[in-house]
C-alpha cells in the first residue's frame, strides 16, 4: 500500500508554506495559513483516493 | 527637470515597455491556443486591458518600490540609473540562457545592488525585501493551489453535462472576461513598479516630496508604455505561437487564468511586487495537474525555480557593478 506522487508532492506546497511562515509579515500570514490549508486538503484528498484504489485492487487480485 | 532625470525616465519607460513585449505571449497564450481570439485581436485586448488597470487598482506596488526597498536617503540619480541598467543587463542574460525571469524581480535585485555599492548595507530595508522575498516563492504557489482548486470545481460541477460543444462555447465567452482579468493584474502590477522607480527618481531629485503619491502623468505613461509593448511583443510572437504554447481547452485557459488574475489582483491590492510569469505559470501548472502531474512540463517549472534563486543575486551583482563607475567619480 502506497501513497500515490501528488498526495506526496500537495503535502510537500503545505510544507513549503508553513516553512514561510515565521518570515512572513504578520498582515500577510493569512496567506500561508489558507494555502496551507488548502495544499493539505488536497494532499488528504489524494492519499484516500489511493488507499482506496490499493485496497480495492488488492480484492481483485485476491478473487483472481 | 533636468536632462539626467529625462533620460533615466526614458530607461525607465523603456524598461516598461520591454516588460510588456516579453510578457505579451502570458496574456494572450491561452486565449489564442484555445482560439477564442484571433491573435492579433488578442494582443489588442491585451494592450487596451494593461492600459486600463490604471482605472481600478491604486498605486501601492509603486510605493513599495519606490520606498520599501532602499532608504530613501541612499536613492541618487547615479543609483536608480545603475539599478535600471542592472536590471536590464540581467535581462538581456537570462533571455539568452532561457531562464523565465522576472523583470521585477530583476528591477528590485539592481536597485538593492546599486544602493549597497553607493553606501552600504544599511542603504537596504529588510523587512520591504523580506515581503519581496517570501512572495516570490508564495505567488505561484497561489496560483498553482488556485488554479487545480478552481479547475476541480468546474470539472465537478459540469461533468454530468453532455452538450460538450454549448459547453465550451460558454467556457470560451468566459476566457474573454479571465484573458481580460489577467491583462488587468498585470499592467497593475507591472507597469507599477516602473511608476515605483520613477517616483524614486522625482523624490531623489526634490520633484516630489516623500510620502506623495504618484503623479498621474507617470502612472499614465508607465500604462502607456507596458499596453504598447504588449501590442508589438504581441505582433512578434504571433509567428512563434503555435510551437511554443501548452495546449489548453478553453476550461482550463479560463481556470489559469482567472486564478492567476485573482493572486496579482491581490498582490497589486496589498503592494506586493511578484512575477506575473511565475504566477500564470503556477496556475498553468496546477490546472494540467488535475490531469495527472506528468501532464505538466516540469522542466518549465525546474527553470522558474532556478530564476527564483538566481535573479535577485544575479541582478544585484551586476547593478553593483554598473554603480562603481559612478563610484569613482565620486
Amino acid at each position: 500500500m502506497r501513497i500515490g506522487r501528488r498526495a506526496l508532492f500537495f503535502a510537500s506546497l503545505c510544507l513549503i508554506c508553513l516553512v514561510l511562515l515565521p518570515v512572513t509579515p504578520s498582515e500577510f500570514r493569512w496567506v500561508n495559513l489558507t494555502m496551507a490549508g488548502l495544499a493539505i486538503f488536497w494532499a488528504l484528498a489524494f492519499a484516500v483516493e489511493d488507499l482506496v484504489n490499493a485496497r480495492q485492487h488488492g480484492r481483485e487480485n485476491g478473487r483472481a | 527637470m533636468d536632462a539626467a532625470v529625462v533620460v533615466i525616465i526614458l530607461i525607465a519607460l523603456a524598461f516598461d515597455f520591454f516588460n510588456g513585449f516579453h510578457d505579451a505571449a502570458n496574456s494572450i497564450a491561452t486565449v489564442v491556443s484555445t482560439r477564442v481570439l484571433t491573435p492579433r485581436i488578442a494582443v489588442a485586448w491585451a494592450a487596451f486591458f494593461n492600459f486600463a488597470a490604471f482605472l481600478i487598482f491604486g498605486t501601492a506596488v509603486a510605493a513599495t518600490i519606490a520606498s520599501d526597498v532602499v532608504e530613501p536617503e541612499a536613492l541618487s540619480n547615479a543609483v536608480i540609473f545603475a539599478g535600471l541598467v542592472g536590471a536590464i543587463i540581467w535581462d538581456v542574460i537570462t533571455w539568452f540562457l532561457g531562464l523565465p525571469t522576472s523583470s521585477s524581480h530583476a528591477l528590485v535585485g539592481g536597485m538593492a545592488g546599486a544602493a549597497v555599492a553607493a553606501a552600504g548595507w544599511e542603504a537596504l530595508i529588510a523587512s520591504g525585501l523580506q515581503k519581496i522575498a517570501v512572495f516570490i516563492v508564495l505567488s505561484p504557489i497561489v496560483g498553482f493551489l488556485l488554479g487545480f482548486t478552481l479547475m476541480v470545481i468546474v470539472l465537478w460541477s459540469f461533468h454530468r453535462y453532455h452538450k460538450v460543444d454549448k459547453l465550451n462555447r460558454g467556457f470560451r465567452r468566459m476566457q474573454l472576461v479571465s484573458a481580460a482579468a489577467f491583462s488587468l493584474g498585470h499592467g497593475a502590477n507591472d507597469a507599477q513598479k516602473t511608476m515605483g522607480v520613477i517616483l524614486a527618481l522625482l523624490i531623489a531629485n526634490g520633484i516630489v516630496s516623500e510620502g506623495s503619491g504618484v503623479p498621474l502623468w507617470v502612472v499614465l505613461s508607465a500604462h502607456t508604455a507596458i499596453g504598447l509593448g504588449t501590442l508589438f511583443g504581441g505582433w512578434r510572437i504571433v509567428h512563434t505561437m503555435g510551437s511554443k504554447i501548452t495546449k489548453l481547452q478553453p476550461v482550463g485557459g479560463m481556470s489559469a487564468e482567472s486564478s492567476a488574475a485573482v493572486t496579482l489582483f491581490f498582490t497589486a491590492h496589498a503592494g506586493i511586487p511578484v512575477s506575473t510569469t511565475h504566477t500564470i505559470t503556477g496556475a498553468i501548472a496546477g490546472v494540467g495537474t488535475t490531469q495527472r502531474l506528468s501532464a505538466v512540463r516540469w522542466g518549465v517549472a525546474g527553470r522558474v525555480v532556478w530564476a527564483w534563486v538566481l535573479t535577485i543575486p544575479g541582478s544585484f551583482v551586476v547593478a553593483w557593478l554598473a554603480y562603481l563607475p559612478f563610484r569613482e567619480l565620486g
